[in-house]
């Protein structure tokens, strides 16, 4: 049921808004594309399942990540998007909560194909180091209609693409920095316009034995136990057989281990997690003139296991997942058509399924059209899912681009959508339901956006509310008359809110100065009341403030790029205490010098510049100000 | 005349006045060995008094009492159920260990000791709970918090029911206290301490309730246990020892949706008693047959044991309600 009341006040709100900002920044005059060109099929393709009709989308590419201060995908999305990230510390577990959604509501994919733990839902965002992917992007809102399950606060997809101009480009990035940091990257391109190779290695470890604040007159603690150590390995191979048929390979190989700190009120810790991924994607494309095949096998084999040698736990956990995809695209005049099938089979072990090994079936099709018009751009899909036999809600969704006037785009979006229960929530002894229901729910969104243009200054302003009900929300719960926390769909969830962004580019001759700013307003509050654990109906959920705000300055100029980003995170719950709000700055000062073919990269990277004494995960303490500093070498031989 | 009198009168009081320590060494385990219900028996009679156990098959899980003689005084974390003493009371072997997995749990009188006030028992903290009290775990905070100053406390808190009715008084029982002025003071019970419940009067089971300043929004973060030893009950010093024939009581169906069909073939008038998974009696019936039905109908669902007693055996089993 879509409710109308909350959505016309977010309607008022966002024009009350708008009128505000459109009236104080710079008067539009310069016209603004009005027909989305469509540069190659092969980014079209990326579109249309990404299903950015309607949405609000952002994508970083490597150019600009390598001018980034992050480390992986949790960095990038907390410091560029504004996305509350709850993370346990220095490269610990770190998780996102996308528009008041859980962990497993944001969906990650990996060149398509969906990369979450079967066993969680979710996918630990610091084992993403962005430099695996040639681009990243981001989009929020609903999108289950084209990916599935968990795509319901947002899509993020790393994407590796071939570049056939390329003939032999290395790139090597050493970094040092505070509490022991020390990473190394080498990436290797080669090829011709037939055959391409990629490369890259990546090694990182840190102490993370920092000194952190207990409380005045105490002597600072210093953190124990904190050690991290991680290896990546990826190799993409794409060969060209003609100009119509192409086959590419991935392979994604990683190692973490990770100790797990003491919390603040906790003597000693002896636990640690040990990450082995291996992830392997083949993929053949067949680009005919009005028509795109793409056909994809995919092979996931994790090993996510967690010891405590202190009170000897051994928890080993496995899974192994087998994907295969076949889609079909058909492009006619301002039309397009998409259409596919997707087929996923897991299997899973773990001390906590006792004997049991659970597998699951999985079977999806679904379609899409996209009609891209002069001022209307207009996309509806939909799908349906089969689980282990079972039918799944239909999941519609409908979303359009309005360019009402030059420079102004109205953008909304209906969808349905929804999470599949985890293999944990299923088998896990003792909790475990195997009965349970998919989270489903109505999301609707609608974004009012100024693209404008005048000589040297750059405007993009916006504004989005969004409204979202998820029923049958997963819980663990005790339920009455029952002895044991168990997986239940016992309540309901209601998410809304505004997000106003603002992005400003001044770049006369020799200078570009780029200002961003962004706050999010999320409620997301509970709708049934449950006794154990203890949740009223309207408390907002734990670890989700209501409040968050980012901005970030940037000046290039000549050689040198500096940046200053700040986030400010609002007061939440969490689950035994208030979390206090907290702001965090950091600096990035870089200079880059070429010679010949070999570019050459230098950074000062500030972290956490105002020193600030805060928690992200409550007892569990986050570092002062920091520092980490690089030298990136670049070569390239390109005809 | 009035000599003899006064010396029956003694002798009488005497008699009426006699108490039962049990202490659960006729249990005697293997050297370190738990017994956690794993037999579905529902529970353990020591004396007079049962201990009710709920244990779970499926989940390899116990929640109620245990019977131990484990002696683990230093690991940490589930897998321990040892009393941070590492023995019973004076250095005995077996003791209670008890997981209050059902928001309480608790204890049964029966025979002489129903109907009088229990003297009381020996009291310590397991070594799971008290180590997570002094270190903190993943989960718990070290008490006294970052600073030492924070007023944590792990109390238990102890009632009498008397044919339904629950004791207007309770005994108070910290098993750690930070709430000095003086951080000195603070401390974690670990040795066993007399807890007098006298003042509870008289009764025919007693609850047990913990609760902790470490508390949010999952329930408690202390780990539920305790220890017992030693329970000091009304009765005769050499006390008749029933005997437990688990062979004695059949119950079909099981799990049930409303009713269970009871089947025994003692030769002794027989009691049936139904007790929550905390241990709350809900339901009692003589038997006047060999085989009566029973209406669980106005139960939720859950776990529920339900025992048979006479004068000389007695049988339980674990019902599933649907």
């Amino acid at each position: 049921m879509i409710k109308t009341k909350p959505t016309l006040a977010l309607l008022i709100l966002l024009s009350a808004f708008f009128g505000i900002v459109s009236a104080n920044v710079i008067a539009q005059s310069a016209p603004v594309d009005t027909t989305v060109m469509l540069p190659s099929v092969e980014v079209n393709a990326h579109q249309t399942r990404q299903s950015v009709v309607g949405s609000m989308s952002s994508e970083w590419q490597t150019t600009l990540l390598q001018k980034l201060p992050t480390h992986n995908l949790a960095d990038l999305l907390q410091t560029q998007a504004g996305t509350y990230i709850k993370t346990y510390g220095l490269g610990s577990l770190a998780t996102s909560s996308v528009r008041g959604g859980s962990a497993g509501h944001t969906l990650v994919l990996w060149n398509g194909l969906p990369v979450q733990n079967p066993m969680l839902g979710l996918l630990d965002l610091a084992l993403l180091p962005v430099q695996s992917a040639e681009s990243i992007s981001f989009t929020k809102g609903g999108n289950g209609a084209m990916w599935g399950s968990g795509a319901i606060g947002g899509v993020i997809e790393m994407r590796n693409e071939a570049d056939f101009s390329q003939k032999l480009n290395v790139t090597s990035s050493t970094e040092f920095g505070s509490f022991g940091y020390f990473k190394q990257q080498l990436k290797l391109g080669l090829g011709n316009e037939k055959l391409q190779s990629v490369t890259r290695f990546s090694f990182l470890q840190a102490d993370n034995d920092f000194y952190y604040f207990l409380a005045d007159g105490l002597p600072e603690r210093q953190q124990t136990n904190a050690r991290i150590s991680q290896q990546f390995l990826s190799q993409d191979l794409y060969w060209k057989i003609n100009p119509r048929n192409q086959l590419d390979f991935h392979l994604w190989w990683e190692q973490s281990d990770r100790q797990i700190p003491p919390t603040k009120v906790q003597t000693r810790s002896e636990a640690h997690q040990d990450d082995l991924i291996t992830r392997l994607l083949l993929e053949y494309k067949y680009i005919g003139d009005a028509w795109l095949w793409r056909v994809k096998a995919g092979y996931f084999d994790e090993h996510i296991d967690y010891y405590d040698d202190l009170i000897l736990l051994e928890s080993p956990n496995h899974f192994q997942t087998i994907l295969g995809e076949i889609t079909g695209q058909w492009f006619h005049k301002k039309h397009e058509f998409l259409f596919g099938s997707t087929h996923t089979h897991t299997r899973a072990m773990s001390a906590g399924y006792r004997d049991q090994t659970p597998e699951e079936y999985k079977t999806a099709l679904f379609a899409s059209w996209k009609y891209t018009g002069g001022k209307w751009n207009t996309q509806i899909s939909i799908r349906q899912e089969m689980v282990d036999g079972t039918v799944v809600p239909t999941v519609p969704s409908f979303g359009f681009d309005w360019y009402f006037a030059p420079s102004l785009i109205l953008k909304g979006k209906v969808s349905r959508n929804y999470r599949l229960p985890t293999l944990n929530d299923r088998y896990w002894i003792p909790g475990g339901n195997p009965d349970l229901l998919p989270e489903s729910g109505w999301s609707e969104e609608l974004t009012i956006e100024q693209k404008s243009k005048e000589r040297a200054f750059q405007l993009n302003v916006s504004l989005t509310a969004f409204n979202r009900k998820i029923d049958n929300w997963i819980l663990w719960s005790i339920p009455e008359g029952q002895s044991y926390w168990s997986s239940n769909n016992i309540t309901r969830v209601w998410s809304r809110g505004l997000e106003p962004r603002l992005a400003v580019t001044y770049k006369p001759k020799n200078i570009a100065l780029h200002w961003r700013f962004g706050y999010d307003y999320i409620r997301s509050t509970n709708e049934v009341a449950v006794q154990h654990p203890n949740i009223a109906v309207g408390d907002q959920l734990i670890y989700t403030p209501v409040h968050q705000a980012f901005g970030a300055f940037t000046v290039d100029w000549k050689n040198l790029h500096v940046m200053y980003q700040h986030n400010f995170t609002g007061e939440t719950e969490g689950i035994n205490e208030t979390i206090d709000a907290y702001h965090v700055g950091n600096v990035r000062i870089q200079y880059s010098g070429t010679l010949s073919q070999l570019k050459g990269t230098m950074f000062l990277n500030i972290n956490n510049i105002w020193d600030a004494d805060y928690v992200v995960i409550e007892r569990r303490p986050m570092p002062g100000i920091y520092f980490q500093t690089g030298l990136n070498l670049f070569f390239n031989v390109n005809p | 005349m009035k000599f003899h009198f006064t010396l029956l009168f003694l002798a009488c009081t005497m008699f009426l006045s006699a108490q039962s320590v049990v202490d659960f060494e006729e249990f005697n385990l293997p050297s370190e060995t738990i017994l956690n219900g794993e037999d579905q028996s529902g529970g353990f009679t020591s004396g007079e008094i049962f201990l009710p156990n709920i244990y779970d098959a499926q989940f390899d899980a116990w929640a109620g009492w245990a019977i131990t003689n484990t002696t683990d005084v230093t690991t940490p974390g589930f897998t321990n159920n040892s009393a941070i003493t590492g023995s019973g009371y004076n250095g005995s072997s077996h003791y209670t260990i008890s997981f209050d997995g059902y928001a309480n749990n608790n204890m049964i009188l029966s025979g002489e000791a129903a109907g009088h006030p229990v003297s009381g028992m020996y009291v310590t903290n397991s070594t799971h709970a008290y180590l997570s009290m002094l270190d903190g775990d993943a989960f718990a905070k070290k008490f006294g918090g970052v600073t030492g100053n924070d007023p944590d406390f792990f109390l238990l808190t102890i009632k009498a029911f008397y044919n339904g009715t629950e004791s207007a008084d309770s005994v108070n029982f910290y098993l750690a206290d930070f709430r000095f002025a003086d951080n000195n003071e603070d401390y974690i019970v670990d040795e066993w301490i007399w807890v007098d419940l006298t003042s509870l009067g008289a009764a025919d089971s007693l609850s047990f309730v913990l609760t902790s300043s470490d508390v949010g929004q999952f329930g408690m973060n202390t780990p539920a246990y305790f220890c017992v030893d030693d329970v000091t009950v009304h009765g005769q010093m050499v006390s008749t020892t029933l005997i437990n024939d688990p062979d004695l009581l059949r119950i079909y169906p099981n799990p049930t949706a409303d009713f269970i069909q009871l089947s025994h073939a003692a030769d002794e008038p027989m009691d049936c008693f139904v007790y929550n998974a905390s241990g709350r009696l809900l339901h009692r019936q003589k038997l006047n047959q060999h085989s009566e039905q029973i209406s669980l109908q106005h139960l939720p669902s859950g776990n529920y044991i339900v025992r048979l007693q006479g004068e000389q055996t007695y049988s339980a089993k674990v019902v599933v309600k649907q």
